[in-house]
């Protein structure tokens, strides 16, 4: 099924809620809501799935307005954040229920129920009650009565906060096998950047009721539009500076750390402007280490350092800068604090961003 | 099982809890099991010889057949009135609907006992109602409303009474259910009405057991409504009848086991096939209300409707004041002639103004004795660990299931003959039932503070050098201290409207509460009908005011005093 909202607004009381937003979802697309809490994400997801009414704006499936139709009606599929499993019925009959109320033949129903706990992997709970079973398991069940009416839209919202990171991380690969074999447009509301980044097609990025980004995960990350995104996505250092000269793709910017350039990319830049820099932590690497084109080029003293394993954590002072460094597999040696080292970023590893952080 | 330093019981705490549960066993299981052993020992041998007589007595039987169908039509009397004002209030959001939300708990505490007065004076054979349908020329002949000597009048009162109750505890069971689980079955296609009927009731039975418990049992032996009808083929009556020669007939044992026994099973009974499964709500989900906001017909519909049965509910009481400021009302729709007189000697008359007296004097030792007791429980149960916490909780909610007719009865039987002996003063056994009763409100509502309250505060204050009992006062009481007001105003509301207990207990006018001066007043000459009026519409003044108060004092809703029933 195809997603469109159109100038979708909502306010309760007078507080809005969502502005003017306007977003489509590809039939297939795994899609994600990114945003702080009180963004409106879930709002947003439940004015899809019909729960509340938009205060004005449109909600359009494959084309049709589905404003008038209830929830009932929609042909969605749903998991919560507490997986809602109805506690007084058993895995089965939670499972069944949508099935149920179609009115389908007991056979095809025992059949379907079989093939979706299959596809979860939880055959042989059939008759156990939701209490009875491990988080995981509620939020293999409450997948599996989702998407068992072949539903045209999953609706997604928060499904991994109530699971300890080593589920999360599982229960990631589990959402997109299923999602990916079943092929059911979905959309998934989320505060955790690192479940966008793993498994989205495409998301947005809300802020306070506003859509101010939306791309690839890659886009986003790499490319963010404004401080706000940059400093959400991920961890990243801020750099301040003023436009210094202009030129047709890219710019060149004053910064205590000398010179900094990088591309323009979504900014209309003027000379003089103050700016932010953002650059980060694994983007900085130690002089020649890279051969691409160079953006920024610094010296930095070591103050401390955390080892991860895998990586190293760098806090690096430079003036009166505090940077924070990445280096993955890194030698020994380095870590000592007090030790100067050359560093440098790649030029499209530069971010240049309008210190003002409304998008541009 | 080894509790943490915080929950370890002390010395002192071990007093305590023998304390009460001594206290219980005296003035609760003690006198039960006296009525048990006399009801199967009498004259020393076992002797099942008198149940065999209750079935035999056509009196008695068609008094249990009677009782049992009161409870059983009140049940489900208060049941259909409850649950759609509960869903309406529940799925939909308009102005005014605090106020609704608490004028339809209003029929609640307005003794059903003192509206049959007002009751009998509306729907008599030749009383207004009928009066008014024969002028308007609806009706030829006066019908009879109470239909069977009074028996659809007391299932009306008591409806009216009891719909509250069940309200609030369909309301708490409704809450209860997690919104989101109808959302996602919502959103597999299910219809408003297969949520409402396959998810939402079958998540709110036992909510629903809760409260249906507590109307049956309480219609089932309800005293005050059925005498005031005189309406005397119920068991409550019978037994209340008994009370006088209770050393020489052993019938009124055999008829209390035999109330016990039934209460008993009809509450095991249904708390196996509705109350017994308690579905633990797993994790809640964002916080969202089920309310939309209603549209202004549908609002407009839910106003009149509610103030409709408020007002029906109100019908019987409007009656008694009508009657208590009448100079007389006989073959008139309305009174002709009007009078405060008897409000005047309410207060200098020696039954009533005694009464009075003495029923403020009941109910604040009550009171009293509640506070101590319930802050002192439920400190034990919320907040220490203990073999036995059980045994202690189940004593001392007991009596929220225990009629006051049957407390009454044991404690006459028991105490005749002592130092606490009712025929010579029952103050000490009246105040003693009074608390014992609605001990159970108090140690809810103080248990319910305890929860609310982190034991981390208490634990920050015993970090910086308080000792226990310091930050018992500092810290702990302070905090539940609104729990602890709503509990104290429902002990006092209801011991001063206590019916069953004042009627069999206080024996001497000297020492009638309000309840039983009304009694007397009210099946005395027809002037003392009117004087019986004017005294009960001066205690639902006193009661309205201080639940009023109450809902002022705290801030909160009024409906929230009363969630701890």
């Amino acid at each position: 099924m195809k997603i469109e909202i159109r100038r979708v607004t909502k306010q309760f009381a007078a507080t809005p809620v969502l502005r003017e937003l306007d977003l489509s979802v590809a039939e297939g697309e795994f899609f994600f809501i990114l945003g702080p809490s009180g963004c409106g994400k879930t709002t947003l997801l439940r004015i899809i799935a019909g729960f509340e009414p938009p205060t004005q704006g449109d909600v359009l499936f494959d084309g049709e307005s589905v404003l008038d139709l209830p929830p009932n009606r929609r042909r969605i599929g749903m998991v919560f954040q507490n997986y809602a499993l109805w506690p007084h019925l058993t895995v089965r009959s939670n499972v069944e229920f949508g099935l149920d109320i179609q009115k389908l033949p007991r056979s095809e129903i025992a059949e379907r129920v079989a093939e979706v706990l299959e596809m979860v992997q939880m055959t042989g709970y059939e008759d156990r009650l939701p209490n009875q079973l491990s988080g995981g398991q509620q939020q293999r069940i409450a997948l599996a009565r989702a998407i068992v009416t072949r539903p045209g839209l999953l609706l997604l919202d928060e499904p991994l906060s109530n699971l300890d990171a080593r589920l999360r991380l599982e229960m990631r690969d589990e959402l997109l096998r299923v999602q990916k074999a079943t092929g059911i447009t979905t959309i998934y509301v989320t505060h955790d950047q690192k479940e966008a980044l793993s498994m989205a097609d495409r998301m947005i990025i809300l802020e306070n009721g506003r859509i101010v980004q939306q791309g690839s995960p890659l886009e986003v990350y790499r490319m963010p539009r404004t401080v706000f995104v940059a400093g959400f996505m991920g961890e990243t250092n801020f750099v301040p500076g003023t436009v210094g000269s202009l030129h047709t793709d890219w710019v060149s910017v004053l910064t205590p750390l000398g010179p900094v350039a990088g591309p323009i990319r979504h900014a209309a830049l003027q000379k003089g402007q103050r700016v932010l820099v953002s650059m980060r932590p694994e983007s900085i690497r130690l002089e020649g280490e890279s051969h691409e084109p160079v953006g920024a080029r610094f010296a930095g003293r070591v103050e401390k350092t955390v080892f991860m394993g895998e990586v190293e954590h760098f806090w690096l002072r430079t003036g009166e800068l505090s940077l924070k460094m990445m280096l993955s597999n890194p030698k020994p040696g380095l870590e000592r604090p007090g030790t100067q080292l050359g560093l440098m970023v790649d030029f499209d590893d530069i971010t240049i961003l309008a210190h003002d952080e409304s998008p541009v | 099982m080894t509790g943490s330093a915080a929950t370890r019981m002390r010395p002192v705490d071990w007093g305590l809890a023998a304390a009460a549960v001594l206290f219980m066993f005296t003035f609760m299981i003690y006198p039960l099991s006296y009525v048990f052993v006399k009801a199967f020992f009498f004259g020393g041998r076992f002797d099942l010889g008198f149940f065999g007589l209750l079935f035999q007595n056509t009196l008695l039987r068609e008094s249990i057949v009677n009782s049992l169908l009161i409870g059983t039509l009140t049940t489900a009397g208060t049941t259909v009135l409850a649950l759609p004002l509960v869903y309406t209030f529940a799925h939909y959001r308009f102005r005014g609907k605090g106020f609704l939300q608490a004028l339809v708990l209003v029929p609640m505490i307005l003794p059903p006992f003192v509206g049959a007065i007002g009751m009998k004076q509306l729907f008599a054979r030749f009383g207004a109602v009928n009066l008014l349908l024969m002028q308007l020329g609806v009706i030829q002949q006066p019908i009879d409303w109470f239909g069977d000597g009074g028996f659809m009048g007391v299932i009306f009162l008591e409806t009216m009474n009891f719909y509250p109750i069940m309200f609030l505890n369909l309301s708490a069971a409704m809450a209860n259910v997690d919104p989101s689980l109808e959302e996602v079955a919502l959103s597999t296609g299910a219809s408003r009405w297969a949520v409402l009927r396959r998810i939402t009731l079958p998540l709110m039975l036992p909510g629903f057991f809760a409260g249906a418990a507590i109307v049956f049992i309480w219609s089932f032996t309800d005293l005050g409504t059925p005498l005031i009808f005189d309406f005397q083929k119920t068991i409550s009556v019978q037994i209340f009848s008994m009370v006088t020669d209770i050393n020489e007939n052993p019938m009124g044992y055999a008829l209390v086991v035999l109330v016990i026994v039934l209460t008993a099973t009809f509450f095991l009974v249904s708390k196996r096939l509705i109350g017994g499964r308690r579905y633990e709500m797993l994790a809640r989900g964002h916080v969202t209300g089920r309310e939309k906001p209603a549209s202004s017909a549908v609002a407009g519909l839910i106003l009149v409707l509610t103030v409709g049965l408020v007002l029906v509910a109100l019908l019987p009481h409007a009656g008694v004041l009508l009657m208590s400021v009448a100079e007389q009302w006989f073959g008139t729709v309305l009174p002709v002639r009007f009078t405060l007189a008897r409000y005047q000697s309410v207060f200098t008359q020696p039954l009533t103004s005694v009464s009075i007296q003495n029923s403020l004097f009941y109910s604040i030792l009550s009171t009293l004795l509640d506070v101590a007791m319930g802050v002192i429980v439920a400190f034990l149960l919320a907040r220490r660990k203990f073999h036995g916490s059980s045994l202690l909780d189940a004593l001392v909610m007991l009596p929220l299931a225990l009629p006051g007719i049957i407390v009454a009865f044991g404690y006459v039987a028991t105490f005749s003959g002592t130092f606490l002996d009712p025929r010579v003063n029952p103050t000490i056994l009246l105040v003693l039932s009074y608390g014992m009763r609605r001990l159970p409100y108090m140690v809810r509502s103080a248990y319910a503070g305890f929860q609310q309250t982190s034991v981390t505060l208490e634990e920050a204050a015993q970090s910086l050098g308080a000792t226990p009992v310091r930050t018992m006062r500092r810290i702990t009481i302070p905090l539940i201290t609104a729990n602890l007001v709503a509990g104290m105003l429902l002990c006092f509301a209801y011991a001063m409207l206590e019916v069953s207990d004042s009627l069999i207990l206080a024996m001497r006018e000297e020492f009638y509460p309000i309840t039983k001066s009304i009694y007397v007043l009210s099946s005395a000459t027809s002037g003392g009908y009117h004087q019986a009026c004017a005294l009960g519409f001066v205690g639902m003044v006193i009661l309205s005011t201080s639940i009023f108060l109450a809902g002022k004092i705290l801030g909160k809703r009024l409906g929230e005093l009363f969630r701890v029933g």
